[in-house]
Order: structure tokens, then C-alpha cells, then sequence
């Protein structure tokens, strides 16, 4: 049995925690300072705060929704190691990556992940930037009804019309503006979708250069995928590098030693990077 | 940020508690963040873990008090001392435009610790208008405008007012250092009456600012706001409280807080966004402050192979306390009062662009 499953609730599990070993709960095995507030999420996807009860052990029913809409605490690698779909398959609801009409699922946390990121193209900005997306699932999901976030909480949904499908294992590239991507020589095979062409300099979602550089992959409030590529390299004019992530995890994503700044045209009299296409850091 | 895979990152030690409960009792876990928090340096009422939230309205005087009225507080222009000095109205308005007058720090230790509390961030958000109780610089300006129809919250920071009680203040709308501070928008919020609690930020970064024009840029990631109630007139987050004062305007925040609080705010700072932010006041960056370690002789933490060698409190990139401790949880409890907010199109430092 997963922990997912073990933890139905959080006073339950708190409850057969206190239950199983017969002792009554003291400051040292409390898990909420009484009196403060921790975050909380629900099945609809919302996310709120509850109170932590005297106790140290139990909340107040969830902000954001009824206490039967509340979600366990995701669990982390070390507590289930199972994989998104099995344990999709185990609590047959479908986990968190509901479906649409298109029957294909919706990506959770790390089933997607950004991993190239070109901020600071040779060619003009913002219309040559581009980002590229991993599907880490073992079956495909859906872009479609995800949000593109940007450092400066700018963001662009990822219509639904067409469908934006990314087959596992599959890299693709997301431009800003199809055509000046292709004209930076990024193979246009490779592009799913673009996010901002036509859209003013100023508007839409801004790959920043300086150190409030970031990006995410949202659904809703829920963060799916993201770099915080924002001063963990420098580069000189005319700048021309991409960050790449080398190790395909969430967790990795989130940590500067796991990226690199591109060293390698992909094309001859191309930027560096490798758009579509698997990192080549070192 | 990536809060996804412990948004309750406080509960996963509960998982951790019906694993190990019954192998060893050193294996049950304790409060959230209580393995790598450091303890407060001095006496504190309000306590947190990391990753949560104080109670909005937690005081962390020992709310020894005086009689009241003895700094003698301009009313007319100040506003009512009975409520919360309010420097506009918002009664009646959808949209309540708000300054925050207290930013009362329970976590980091360095930043809640009094020296801190009361040398930069009280001293800077209070006013310079003795006449109003307040005798600060006016330099660390936190704006919030909420709109109650469409339930979105906007804020960020914004450069000292000419005119605080007349035209207002102006977001922060400006590259700093390279660096774009403005305001964030449109952040959704989920209301119950008048109290709101706010969906995450990702990135909000406040300004601080100094003397010369410069400023301490606090770069705060995945920023909420938690049960944050609104007066009924819509003017007033908490109350001011004139029994703090003493005949010179004059207050001790560890006898009385001069400001009751009604609203809880949350992030993480990480450890190399802290490095690149100086302190001026202290000689040092943000980072050795709040790891309070030796910094280098360029005021930055020191480092060891590229990486910091000090640690947080707070994984950011799990955003579980402890872990990987890139980062420290910042929580506060905070009061305002209503402000005029006003579109700054004759102040540079809010008009957008490059310096």
C-alpha cells in the first residue's frame, strides 16, 4: 500500500500515529506549531492554509476547500516510489492528471519539465527566445490548459484549440514567434507551439536576462514544470547561449548545478543550444 | 517557487511519523523545520517553522502598555488614531489601496531578531512624521491594492512618497540594477467576508530604499498572504495602538506593539538570491545576514566549490523545511492602513524603463 493511500487524511494519519504506539502527543512529536497556519491543497486544484490545532497534530478544515475535498500532502520520491500512472491505477481517480476531451492526460508536477531555455538570443528579443519542454511520462500529455509563467508573473494559457500533445520522451521547442525562431535557424519541425508572436515587446511572457529570469509551466496554481535560470550564468554581448538541463527531474530542475550554459551551435551560424533535441552539457 | 510537491510541506513529516513511529523513537518527527531551524536569539512569542504561517494577529510585545495619549497625533492629518491612521478612504471602494505600517518578522531569526526588527525594517516603514506617532524614514514602502470584485490582489514595493497623505504613493515600476521592480498583478484571492488569503506569487521583489537612492532589493519567491482581514470601512488592516507611544512619539515594540496586526505574510529568500543583494547598512549581502556566517572580504558568504557554504532553513526547490536547505522561510505578521495609490506617471521611479 502507498503512503498516498496510508494518508488519507492528515488527523487520521496523526491519529494512527499516536494510536499505534500508545503515547499521547507532546511537543516533540507535533507536527504544526499550535496556532500557525500551513499550506493546504484540494482536488479542484485550488491551495489554502489551515490552522494548526492545539494539539500540534491536527487542522481546521482547509481554506481553499470542504474537508473532503482536501488532498493529502503530495508524495515525494522517498515516500512512493511508484511511478505518476501507477499510482494513477491505485487510487482510481486518475491521480492528478485529469483528462480532457482528448482523452490524453494532463501533466503533474514533473511529468513535464522545462529544459532548454533561451533568454538571450542573438537575433532580436523577445521574438527569438524560445523554451523547450520534456515529457518525463510514460504516455503522452496534454500542453493544452497549462499557462506559461515568466519571472515577472506574466503569463500565456496554452490554448485548447488545437490540442498541444507532447509524446513521451518527446522534446519540443516553444517560440515566442515561429518565424523569427526559424530565422535563429531552430529546426521548425521541432517547434509545438508559439506563445507571443505579434504581441508587443513589452507584453506577453518575457524571458528575462537578468537575475528575475524564470519560467514555469503552470496548471492553474500548480506549478508543473520551471527554471530559475534568472543569474545563474553570465553572458556576453551578443549572448547567444541557451541553458540546457542535464538531469531530466523536477527536483533537479530547481537547482543551477543541474543546468548548463550551452557551448555548441546546433546548426552551422546557429546560437548555441540544442533545441529539440537532448542536452549536450558536459 | 516549485511548491508542487509538498504544497503542505509541513505535513510530510507526518508521513514520515506513520512510517517510524513504532521503529524508533528518535525517528519521530517533529515540528516542521525543527531539525535545521535556528532558534531564536532572544525571546520571542512568535514562533514559526519553516513553511508555516504565524497567526495574523500574534503580538510579539509583552503588551506592557501605557495610558495612551501622550505623543500628540495630528489627526486631521494623520487620520483617526482609533482605527489605523488611515492616509486615504477606502470605505465605500471595491478597490482598497494599502500601505503596510508594520512588518513584524517571526522567521528568519536574523531578520526577526530585535537589532534588525527595529534598526531597518520598523525604522523603515514607519513614517518620518513624528506628528503622526511615527518617527522612521518612510523608505520601505509595501503596497497592496485589493480588488474585492474581481478578488485579485496587486503589490509590490514603491520608492518614498513626497507626498504621503496627499497625492500617495506610486508602485515601483523601474529596472534597478538591471533588474525590473514592479509590482505584481492580478493574484488571485480567495475571500471569505473581508478576510483573504492570496494564491502564491512566484517572484515579488520589495525595494528597500536607502540615503543615497540605492536600494536593498528583497527578492522574495512563492510570496503568500494568509487570513488577512479587512476592516468593515475597508480602511484598516489591524490597528494602531496610541498606548505604545511614549510623550516623544517614541515606542518599544518588545513592551508595546504600537500596531496590532491582522494579516500573516510568507515566502522563501534563497541563499544565492540573498548573495547578490547588499546591505549597505550592515557591509554585507543579504545571504551573511541571514546565515549570520563570516562573510568573504567582499561581504558575500562565503563559498566552497561555487557553493554557498552556509545553509537555510527551507528547501526552495522542494519547498520542504530543511532539505536541501538553499533558502530561508521568511514569515511576518503585518498591519496597513488605506493609502492613495496613485498611477505615477510623474514619478520615474514608477513610470517603467531603464534608469
Amino acid at each position: 500500500m502507498s503512503l498516498r493511500l496510508l494518508a488519507a487524511g492528515t488527523l487520521g494519519v496523526a491519529l494512527v500515529t499516536a494510536a499505534s504506539c500508545k503515547q499521547d502527543p507532546t511537543t516533540t512529536d507535533r507536527v504544526c506549531t499550535p496556532g500557525n497556519y500551513v499550506f493546504c491543497r484540494c482536488k479542484n486544484r485550488s491551495e489554502g492554509t489551515k490552522l494548526c490545532h492545539a494539539d500540534g497534530l491536527s487542522f481546521d478544515a482547509c481554506s481553499a476547500c470542504d474537508p473532503s475535498e482536501e488532498l493529502p500532502p503530495a508524495p515525494g520520491p522517498a515516500e512512493d516510489a511508484t511511478t505518476p500512472d501507477a499510482r494513477e491505477s491505485k487510487d482510481g481517480s486518475g491521480g492528478d492528471s485529469g483528462g480532457d476531451a482528448t482523452g490524453v492526460a494532463r501533466p503533474t508536477p514533473g511529468e513535464l519539465l522545462i529544459t532548454e531555455v533561451m533568454y538571450d538570443p542573438s537575433g532580436t528579443e523577445p521574438d527569438a527566445e524560445w523554451i523547450e519542454v520534456y515529457n518525463a511520462a510514460p504516455t503522452p500529455r496534454l500542453l493544452s490548459g497549462l499557462q506559461l509563467k515568466d519571472g515577472g508573473n506574466r503569463t500565456e494559457a496554452i490554448p485548447a484549440d488545437p490540442p498541444f500533445v507532447l509524446a513521451p520522451g518527446q522534446y519540443a521547442v516553444l517560440a515566442r514567434d515561429t518565424a523569427a525562431a526559424v530565422a535563429a535557424l531552430v529546426p521548425k519541425g521541432t517547434i509545438l507551439l508559439e506563445y507571443g508572436a505579434g504581441v508587443a515587446v513589452s507584453r506577453g511572457v518575457l524571458l528575462a536576462n537578468g537575475v528575475g529570469g524564470a519560467v514555469w509551466l503552470m496548471d492553474g496554481t500548480t506549478t508543473i514544470a520551471g527554471s530559475l535560470y534568472g543569474g545563474w550564468f553570465n553572458q556576453t554581448t551578443p549572448g547567444g547561449k541557451s541553458v540546457q538541463l542535464k538531469t531530466l527531474s523536477l527536483d533537479a530542475s530547481a537547482q543551477q548545478a543541474s543546468w548548463c550554459l550551452s557551448s555548441n551551435p546546433w546548426a552551422t551560424g546557429s546560437d548555441r543550444g540544442t533545441p529539440g533535441a537532448a542536452s549536450d552539457c558536459p | 517557487m516549485l511548491r508542487f510537491l509538498a504544497v503542505a510541506c509541513a505535513l510530510v513529516p507526518v508521513l514520515g511519523v506513520a512510517i517510524g513511529a513504532c521503529k524508533s523513537e528518535a525517528q519521530i518527527a517533529r515540528s516542521p523545520g525543527a531539525a535545521c531551524a535556528t532558534p531564536p536569539s532572544d525571546k520571542r512569542v512568535c514562533v514559526v517553522a519553516p513553511g508555516e504561517f504565524p497567526p495574523p494577529d500574534c503580538d510579539p510585545s509583552e503588551q506592557v502598555c501605557g495610558a495612551g495619549g501622550l505623543c500628540a497625533i495630528d489627526e486631521a492629518k494623520c487620520g483617526a488614531k482609533g482605527t489605523c491612521l488611515p492616509l486615504a478612504s477606502n470605505r465605500g471602494r471595491t478597490t482598497q489601496d494599502f500601505r503596510i505600517r508594520r512588518l513584524a518578522i517571526a522567521a528568519p531569526d536574523a531578520l526577526a531578531a530585535l537589532p534588525l526588527q527595529r534598526g531597518i525594517i520598523t525604522r523603515d516603514v514607519d513614517l518620518p512624521n513624528k506628528e503622526c506617532g511615527e518617527t522612521g524614514l518612510g523608505s520601505f514602502n509595501w503596497l497592496l491594492r485589493v480588488d474585492r470584485t474581481k478578488a485579485t490582489l496587486t503589490t509590490g514595493g514603491a520608492p518614498k512618497a513626497d507626498d504621503p497623505f496627499g497625492a500617495g504613493f506610486c508602485f515601483h515600476d523601474h529596472d534597478v540594477a538591471g533588474k525590473r521592480v514592479a509590482p505584481v498583478t492580478g493574484v488571485s484571492l480567495t475571500l471569505k467576508g473581508d478576510t483573504f488569503t492570496s494564491a502564491t506569487i512566484p517572484k515579488l521583489t520589495i525595494p528597500i530604499f536607502r540615503d543615497d537612492g540605492s536600494a536593498i532589493l528583497l527578492p522574495l519567491t512563492n510570496v503568500t498572504f494568509n487570513a488577512v482581514t479587512i476592516s468593515a470601512d475597508g480602511n484598516c488592516i489591524g490597528a494602531f495602538n496610541d498606548h505604545a507611544l511614549a510623550a516623544d512619539c517614541s515606542d518599544d515594540a518588545t513592551k508595546c506593539s504600537k500596531w496590532k496586526t491582522s494579516g500573516a505574510i510568507a515566502a522563501f529568500i534563497t541563499l544565492e538570491e540573498a548573495d547578490a543583494v547588499a546591505v549597505p547598512d550592515l557591509g554585507q549581502s543579504l545571504c551573511a545576514v541571514l546565515t549570520k556566517s563570516t562573510p568573504g572580504a567582499d561581504g558575500k558568504c562565503a563559498r566552497e566549490n561555487g557553493k554557498i557554504k552556509a545553509k537555510g532553513d527551507y528547501c526552495g526547490a522542494t519547498a520542504k523545511a530543511c532539505d536541501c536547505q538553499d533558502s530561508f522561510w521568511l514569515a511576518a505578521t503585518f498591519a496597513a492602513s488605506a493609502v492613495t495609490i496613485n498611477d505615477g506617471a510623474s514619478v520615474k521611479l514608477c513610470s517603467g524603463g531603464s534608469p
